[in-house]
């Protein structure tokens, strides 16, 4: 009998959880809402009070910043999967509340990239620059003087970072304190990760897939109906 | 963990309502002085839950980016 949807996303919050309680020290689990029409669900951790929270991180047992992660779940044109649609993943600063960086992907986005890093912080010469350069659209672009409004692109729906990318950017780049073990866990959540954003790329890309398959000796032959190459997701930024 | 609830669409405007008079100001402010770069260490929170809000009720335009 197929997984129900809501089945999926108890395991896919499950999975979640593993990945952020392996990682980083006094992480909290995953918890779904349910969209009031029942075909979406919003995915993010909990508190002890029930509510949304943030992941602590800690350098040296301090909590010095917390990680906001929110994933948004649809419905997808099958109804038979659910699709990320968008996710919001940012490091705060526990001083002033503030973002320090954001990386975030929408699947509906087109006038930005749809996956993305902002960068909260600021640099005179490149401040410079973009005022400068967007002074002749100002309608165009709000605040082009911020460099936090600069969407950095990141390889667009396929091809984007996973959350294990940035758990191990938190730990070795920024020094937070990790779980022990924590690599194994994020090299088995990438993996993972990376194997699904491989088979939906196959699906897209049916024949594309099919040739290499044939060149590395496999037999493959079409179905009656093939389907259509699905080419959004390499032509988007 | 990996629980799942069914918020209604009352408990979700109510608790719509009660974010907007916390923070002050209208959503719409809220969204834009999110652009200009002008909110407060509490509001990103706040515009956090008001665009699960949004998608929790639906309205997937009314989402900040």
């Amino acid at each position: 009998m197929p997984q129900s949807l809501e089945a999926k996303v108890v395991d896919f919050a499950r999975e979640l959880s593993d990945t952020v309680s392996g990682t980083l020290p006094g992480a909290p689990g995953f918890d779904a809402e349910a969209t009031v029409r029942g075909d979406g669900y919003f995915v993010r951790p909990t508190g002890d009070d029930g509510l949304a929270t943030r992941i602590p991180l800690h350098v040296n047992g301090q909590r010095l910043a917390e990680f906001s992660a929110q994933i948004y779940l649809d419905q997808d044109s099958s109804r038979t999967y659910l699709k990320n649609v968008r996710s919001d993943f940012a490091a705060y600063s526990v001083l002033d509340k503030q973002p320090l960086f954001r990386l975030d992907y929408r699947a509906d986005m087109h006038s930005a990239p749809a996956a993305h890093w902002q960068v909260h912080a600021e640099r005179g010469s490149l401040t410079h620059l973009l005022a400068m350069s967007q002074a002749h659209r100002p309608r165009s672009v709000s605040a082009p003087h911020l460099l936090s409004r600069l969407h950095f692109p990141l390889g667009g729906e396929r091809f984007r970072p996973c959350l294990e990318d940035l758990i191990q950017f938190f730990i070795e780049e920024c020094g937070v304190d990790p779980v022990a073990g924590w690599r194994d866990v994020v090299d088995e959540g990438r993996e993972r990760w990376r194997r699904k954003q491989l088979r939906s790329a196959v699906r897209d890309l049916q024949a594309e897939a099919a040739d290499v398959l044939r060149a590395e000796g496999w037999r493959v032959s079409p179905p009656a109906d093939p389907a259509s190459e699905r080419t959004n997701s390499l032509r988007e930024w | 963990m990996g629980r799942v609830e069914t918020p209604s669409r009352e408990s979700l405007e109510t608790e719509r309502a009660f974010i907007v008079q916390t923070v002050g100001r209208s959503e719409a402010a809220l969204r834009s002085d999110a652009v200009s770069g002008a909110l407060a260490g509490d509001e990103w929170r706040a515009l956090e839950r008001l665009d699960a809000i949004a998608f929790l009720l639906g309205e997937t335009d009314n989402v900040s980016g």
